[in-house]
């Protein structure tokens, strides 16, 4: 059985690779090609398994792959059979893959009424594997903000303290202030009225070129926001 | 000390101190919400239902015609300023307030007589302990046009509100409100809706449709299954729904309420408890078994629907309780799950 270990292979020049491990085939795919499409400056290979055979590890040993920078284990809280699979899959990855090079994403917390994964379950399973965790749905705006992190955490830029960090993330459902431009978020709570969070959160805010306040300002200011993440985030402040 | 010099910052700030330190209702209310979305983990154990020792104490005649009979669910925020002794005059404002609505436009006077009738009444027994508010019942009656002496009354809709072993709710409000979280329904939409309305208009609440999803529904799976019954009305039976394209597919499983008995006494080991190890362990019994024979993981798909002796209950947030004995259990359980959604 072949354990995967974060350095057993050389790294790219100027790449890395993310894996993701999940039984929703078509959403590990729609994941890919979000993380494909954005403008980076640098090359992003995006190696995932999504076929029948290996939704899950171990990954077969004969096929010629880089070096894996990041896992990202796909949770689809209304599939308990997807939990299992990611439980699985876990026994696989080598003890030293979890410092730091491992994420969860958990999809489908905002609709709750479909939930037979109860939060805390895969909550506490991100606290026993010191990982970070990403409530993400399936909204572009969470899209991109998850592509991002990943990328960041791919390339092991430090200006991404929520994935080098062990603390977790809450992102879905995002919304965005339209003539501000502050992208905000906030627990999936039925109740518009309480937006309490539950864990120590990030805080990104970017401010809209002047001119353009109700364009979106994805391309041009993501690198803007994640670089000032650091100076914003109030996770990061003592 | 420093207050009587400080600028107008810091008298705000102690001010806000002050405000804190103080256990209002609403502080508790705040304290109670904070925890509840901090990582804290669901109770991993809750008590098998038993019959309570105030509904031994009534006639289960009174409350029979709860049994056998669909409900949709409803959570209901506390009602401000609502009391037990002026259910005359509620009665007669939402008879008005209906017939209003029923003939959009015309005038109407309160004490008039039209083709409905509603009644308020209490509901003696329907609670869980002795801190709980009374439940009460409100009825759409059809008055018969005939001058006839015995004009039968046939009930056109009915809706109760109760609060079982609410205690987590009642300890943060205030005297002002009364708290009935858990709202049924039986009959026609659009009553329940002109119902909804009145209420909200006059006492300041708020009405949300209460669905209840797979985990909660494997666990109601459960704990029905532990409840002992001297005979068995009809056999446990889940329902799933296959995400899939065109049209999503169900999976239906009907298990010998007997077997179902047998699987879960194997698996339980606390008395009187049910855990959520073992929950887990139930439903995955019960999947293995069903891939063994079909190949089909059903914990791919979503559990809909799950039906039992005691109790049966949809994802849309539709009951139906089949048990006298175990009635304020299944009550308890659904009120835990109203209270969590008002929070």
């Amino acid at each position: 059985m072949s354990v995967l270990r974060p350095l057993d292979k050389q790294p790219g020049l100027n790449t890395a690779t993310i894996l993701l491990v999940g039984t929703e085939d078509a959403l590990l795919q729609q994941l890919a090609d979000a993380m494909l499409q954005e403008d980076c400056a640098s090359e992003l290979k995006i190696f995932s398994f999504f076929s029948h055979l290996t939704r899950s590890l171990p990954l077969p040993s004969d096929v010629n792959r880089p070096r894996i920078d990041l896992i990202m284990f796909v949770v689809n809280l209304h599939s308990k059979y997807s939990l299992q699979n990611v439980e699985e899959s876990l026994r696989h990855v080598d003890a030293t893959f979890f410092l730091g090079k491992v994420g969860f994403l958990a999809m489908g917390a905002g609709q709750e009424s479909h939930c037979s994964i109860h939060r805390n379950t895969i909550t506490k399973l991100a606290n026993t594997y010191r990982s970070p965790l990403f409530f993400c749905d399936l909204e572009a705006l969470t899209w991109r903000l998850l592509c991002c992190a990943c990328w960041h955490q791919a390339r092991g830029q430090s200006c991404s303290p929520y994935l080098t960090r062990p603390h977790r993330c809450l992102w879905a459902p995002a919304f965005q202030s339209p003539d501000e431009g502050t992208l905000c978020w906030r627990t999936p709570h039925p109740h518009e009225g309480l937006s309490l969070p539950s864990f120590p959160c990030l805080g990104l805010s970017f401010s809209a070129p002047r001119g353009k306040a109700f364009e979106p300002p994805w391309r041009s200011a993501w690198y803007a926001c994640c670089r000032s993440a650091l100076a914003t985030c109030p996770a990061s402040q003592p | 000390m420093d207050s009587y010099e400080s600028t107008p910052q810091h008298i705000a700030s102690s001010r806000l101190k002050d405000y804190f330190i103080g256990a209002t209702p609403l502080q508790k209310r705040l304290e109670s919400v904070r925890k509840q979305t901090s990582f804290v983990p669901t109770p991993p154990r809750r008590k098998i239902p038993q019959c309570s020792q105030l509904q031994e104490d009534n006639d289960p005649q009174n409350v029979a015609f709860l049994l056998h009979k669909q409900w949709t669910l409803y959570s209901l925020t506390p009602l401000y300023k609502f009391s037990y002794t002026n259910l005359k005059e509620y009665a007669s404002l939402l008879s008005a307030f209906i017939a209003a609505e029923k003939q959009k436009g015309l005038a109407v006077e309160v004490g008039e007589d039209f083709n409905i009738k509603v009644t308020f009444s209490t509901l003696l027994g329907m609670k869980g302990t002795q801190r709980d508010p009374e439940a009460f019942l409100v009825q759409i009656l059809s008055k018969s046009q005939l001058p006839s002496e015995n004009r039968e009354h046939k009930v056109l809709w009915t809706g109760w509100f109760c609060c079982i072993f609410g205690d987590s709710l009642l300890e943060t409000v205030s005297e002002d409100f009364t708290c009935v979280p858990l709202f049924l329904a039986n009959g026609a939409e659009t009553n329940t809706a002109i119902v909804g309305t009145w209420f909200q208009k006059t006492f300041d609440c708020y009405f949300s449709p209460l669905a209840i999803n797979a985990f909660n529904l494997s666990w109601m799976a459960a704990m029905w299954t532990a409840c002992k019954m001297d005979q068995y009305m009809a056999a446990t039976e889940f329902l799933w729904s296959v995400p899939c394209s065109p049209q999503s597919l169900d999976i239906s499983y009907a298990i010998h309420p007997e077997d179902a008995k047998a699987l879960w006494d194997s698996v339980h080991k606390t008395p009187g408890e049910v855990t959520q190890e073992e929950v887990d362990l139930f439903m995955d019994c019960l999947y293995s078994h069903f891939h063994r024979h079909f190949k089909i993981h059903l914990s791919a798909t979503r559990l809909v629907r799950v039906s039992t002796s005691v109790a049966s209950a949809h994802t849309d947030g539709k009951i139906k309780i089949l048990c006298h004995k175990y009635l304020i259990g299944v009550l308890a359980y659904l009120t835990e799950l109203a209270i969590f959604q008002i929070d």
